[in-house]
């Protein structure tokens, strides 16, 4: 992310003035999120509202994979999806609800989900992936590739009134496969969630995210937030690097 | 000694409870504890704690006061030490 930065419009001065206004971000911070990309697996409820709080903060381009349509089970967390949308690919619905709030942003919209044959085209166009999918092949496809062009990765999941997230920064914490080196055997794919679970880790992921480009703050390297809503506690798990981790564990230090 | 035990996520829901405390003995290690668990557990919750060998589950994150520590008979634990097992859940 060291190429020039394409200045801010007056326009854009106005829209983002309250956080400009955040110490350490200021007009350059908004700046480099104006000229960073993003990639996001799966616009779901967690993803969704990831995209959302990007596209609010001014993120010039979101890249952005989620297959299949609308169907009434996506409603209750899935806020880019509309009920007139029931039945529609998921993907076009979320690209317009994106642009209504912000049509300066460039949209790569992808109507599959992530897998191993398009893992790396997708990250290749981004300066920063996170990834809120449900599957754990997508998940562990989207590390690997993460790890392997040396993107930092932003990881959210959640489970009933519980949320997880991390940050990956390829070669100096551990990657997803250092702890989960394999499809859980015992994971279902179906689970209960509220959206305000899924929505409060996916503003979480989006600040992770602004943090990375903007080059400000401290990003959840090495450590694991842990949150359950159900009695309001949270807890940081120190991470370690797995040596001999599959995907990683021959990285040397960036 | 004794450790106290905290679940999450599926695990807490396939176990019937948020955290439970057990007796090892001295100088027991975390794999000691995850198989102790597994035979404590054995109706239903087994397959979150070990494998079909009887090892501990390579997905199981094992957090030890607060620190993720490997699986494995070099890891020990201390009395009064906390144990959260986490399994890895994920978006949607």
């Amino acid at each position: 992310m060291n190429r020039p930065l394409a200045p801010l419009t007056d326009e854009e001065r106005a829209i983002y003035e309250w956080q400009i206004w955040v110490r350490d971000f200021g007009e350059e911070g908004q700046q480099r999120l104006k000229n960073a990309s993003v990639m996001i697996s799966r616009c779901g409820g967690l993803g969704g509202v990831v995209a959302y709080e990007l596209a609010a903060a001014g993120v010039g381009k979101l890249v952005l994979a989620h297959g299949g349509c609308a169907r009434p089970s996506d409603l209750n967390r899935q806020l880019l999806v509309t009920y007139e949308s029931l039945g529609r690919p998921r993907i076009e619905t979320m690209t317009r609800r994106l642009l209504d709030l912000n049509p300066r942003l460039e949209i790569v919209a992808v109507g599959e989900n992530v897998n191993e044959d398009n893992a790396a085209r997708l990250v290749e166009q981004a300066d920063v992936v996170v990834d809120c999918a449900p599957m754990f092949e997508e998940r562990l496809a989207m590390n690997r590739q993460a790890v392997l062009q040396r993107k930092p990765l932003v990881e959210c999941a959640m489970f009933d009134l519980e949320a997880t997230i991390t940050t990956v920064q390829p070669g100096n914490t551990p990657c997803l496969a250092c702890w989960c080196p394999s499809v859980p055997p015992t994971w279902k794919r179906q689970f209960p969630v509220f959206g305000a679970v899924s929505g409060t880790v996916g503003c979480l992921g989006a600040m992770e995210a602004i943090k990375l480009i903007a080059g400000f703050g401290q990003p959840l390297f090495n450590r694991m937030l842990r949150l359950d809503l159900r009695d309001m506690t949270t807890q940081t798990v120190s991470l370690v690097r797995n040596p001999n981790c599959a995907v990683c564990g021959s990285l040397p230090r960036a | 000694m004794q450790v106290t035990i905290q679940y999450s996520g599926q695990l807490k829901l396939a176990v019937g409870c948020a955290s439970e405390q057990l007796e090892l003995p001295e100088g027991a290690t975390v794999d000691e504890l995850v198989r102790a668990l597994a035979q404590r557990h054995d109706n239903g919750a087994r397959r979150f704690f070990v494998d079909e060998a009887g090892n501990t589950q390579p997905t199981l994150m094992l957090v030890v006061n607060n620190r993720q520590v490997p699986a494995g008979p070099r890891q020990t634990l201390a009395d009064g030490d906390e144990v959260m097992l986490l399994q890895p859940i994920s978006g949607g």
